[in-house]
């Protein structure tokens, strides 16, 4: 049994969502699997739980516009599963690929991920990444605001009491690209990142275009863009002295904290090298000349 | 506060009061009595108290019974006809992939969940399907071997539901 009384209520849309969440002390309700567990160990005590399961409007994934709207229920799994999303943005499908086990996927929602803000979350660098745009809804109305400016600290983001995270835009690129996302963890099964990488090249194949832009977590409490490794990479032929600053200059822009709980600096730095070194190769972008990857 | 909830537990239909603070593994425990879901970590890490609903494997540790309202839920006990073992229980006995048996039901309906959605896995599904379950006992191994056996003993139409003898090798 949860260790504290609380009601619970299945709004069927997202208007009698809304209602319900100004009730002070009420939580969203989603997948449940990080929430249950704080329910059980005292970290969370709300007076209600709004089960957002029933409101169609938080669930699917369809183009918007240039965009690939994901709502903010849709579980992993159907991320995972999603031949659209691979085609278009696969940092996602990869994402949702490592992400704990089968079970888990099957309930845990990517607004959940997103919304928890844990600084492992493994959907923080591709949303980041991609510039993704969050929608934000509440009975006052609705707004949007960037990724980069969602999360503001470990478990915080720009969320008011009353606001939820309803879905997510990833911008499409229109030109040829690639993306891909990884991770370290201490076992290759079900376990939580000790670092993560989600990387996007536009042009992969035109040096001269080239852009690449790459995000990390689990190494500062919110997803971090490498901006200054990104411009070493971008633009020139990746020759190994390229990508040698380039590790070099990442090594710089992370500061990991010795007290991390799964992985000390040293392995998490070491491991970031080694997942841009294995993603541009996977590209087909190392090896001397220019590989030809779409 | 308590609410009535209807749910299909097994191809029956229940309904039953639960308060909000119940978890579905201590409503399938407590109040369904059906014992064979159990409870290990309570986290969602473990894998022993897994259960399908609605077709889909999930860890009835992290939902609550409030939450289950409509639902169609598929324990160990739904598995077998009466007296008669689901092949994948049997493939269990039959490769040795069970010994102290806490994590056998959450394996099974894993498994079970896996062969309806794939009749065909691949080695590395079946290490996806199952790799959210600890097991202390036997190393894993059997536990695959078993699996991939009863996906094919699944495939074959054939009228063998008798008791193990005719493939088994003990």
């Amino acid at each position: 049994m949860i260790p504290h009384t609380f009601r619970h209520t299945c709004p069927t849309d997202l208007e009698e969502a809304y209602g319900q969440l100004q009730e002070p002390d009420a939580l969203p309700l989603a997948g449940g699997t990080d929430l249950i567990v704080n329910l059980r160990e005292r970290r969370a005590r709300p007076a209600l739980l709004v089960d957002l399961k029933h409101c169609p409007e938080l669930r699917g994934i369809e183009m918007r516009g240039d965009d690939l709207w994901i709502g903010a229920c849709t579980t992993i799994n159907e991320i995972r599963q999603s031949s659209q999303i691979r085609s278009a943005l696969p940092v996602l499908t990869d994402a949702a690929s490592r992400f704990a086990c089968h079970e888990l996927r099957n309930r845990a929602t990517i607004g959940g991920n997103l919304a928890n803000a844990a600084p492992c979350a493994q959907f923080g660098p591709p949303a980041v990444v991609t510039d993704a745009v969050f929608e934000i809804g509440s009975a006052h109305g609705t707004r949007i605001i960037t990724a980069h400016d969602f999360f503001r600290g470990v478990n915080q983001t720009d969320l008011q009491r009353g606001e939820l995270l309803t879905g997510i835009r990833f911008p499409v690129p229109n030109e040829p690209s690639c993306s891909a996302s990884g991770k370290l963890s201490r076992t290759k099964g079900m376990d939580l990142p000790s670092v993560s990488m989600a990387i996007l090249v536009l042009n992969p194949s035109r040096a001269e275009f080239r852009e690449v832009r790459i995000a990390v977590g689990s190494v500062a409490p919110v997803p971090l863009r490498m901006y200054r490794t990104e411009s070493i990479l971008s633009g020139v032929p990746l020759s190994p002295d390229v990508m040698s600053a380039a590790r070099q200059m990442m090594d710089q822009e992370i500061k990991p904290r010795a007290s991390s709980l799964r992985a000390a600096p040293e392995t998490k730095r070491a491991a970031l090298a080694a997942l841009l070194q294995e993603f541009f190769t996977t590209f087909g972008l190392l090896a001397g000349t220019e590989g030809g990857q779409r | 506060m308590k609410r009535k909830i209807k749910l299909t537990v097994n191809n029956e239909p229940v309904e039953l009061e639960v308060s909000p603070e119940m978890t579905l593994v201590e409503c399938i425990r407590n109040e369904l009595h059906l014992t064979g879901t159990k409870l290990g970590c309570g986290n969602g890490e473990c894998g022993a108290c897994t259960i399908v609903m609605d077709n889909l494997p999930v860890r009835s540790c992290l939902i609550l019974a409030i939450e289950t309202d409509g639902a169609k839920i598929t324990t160990i006990e739904g598995l077998s006809q009466g007296t008669e073992l689901n092949p994948i229980q049997k493939a269990f006995i039959q490769e040795d992939a069970i010994q102290c048996g806490y994590c056998s039901p959450g394996f099974i309906l894993a498994a079970h969940a896996l062969l309806q959605r794939e009749p065909q896995p691949t080695s590395e599904q079946i290490h996806d399907a199952l790799g959210g379950h600890l097991c202390r006992c036997t190393g894993y191994e059997p536990i695959f071997r078993a699996v991939k056996r009863a996906g094919a003993q699944l495939r074959q139409p054939s009228p063998e539901s008798q008791p193990p003898a005719e493939n088994g090798s003990d």
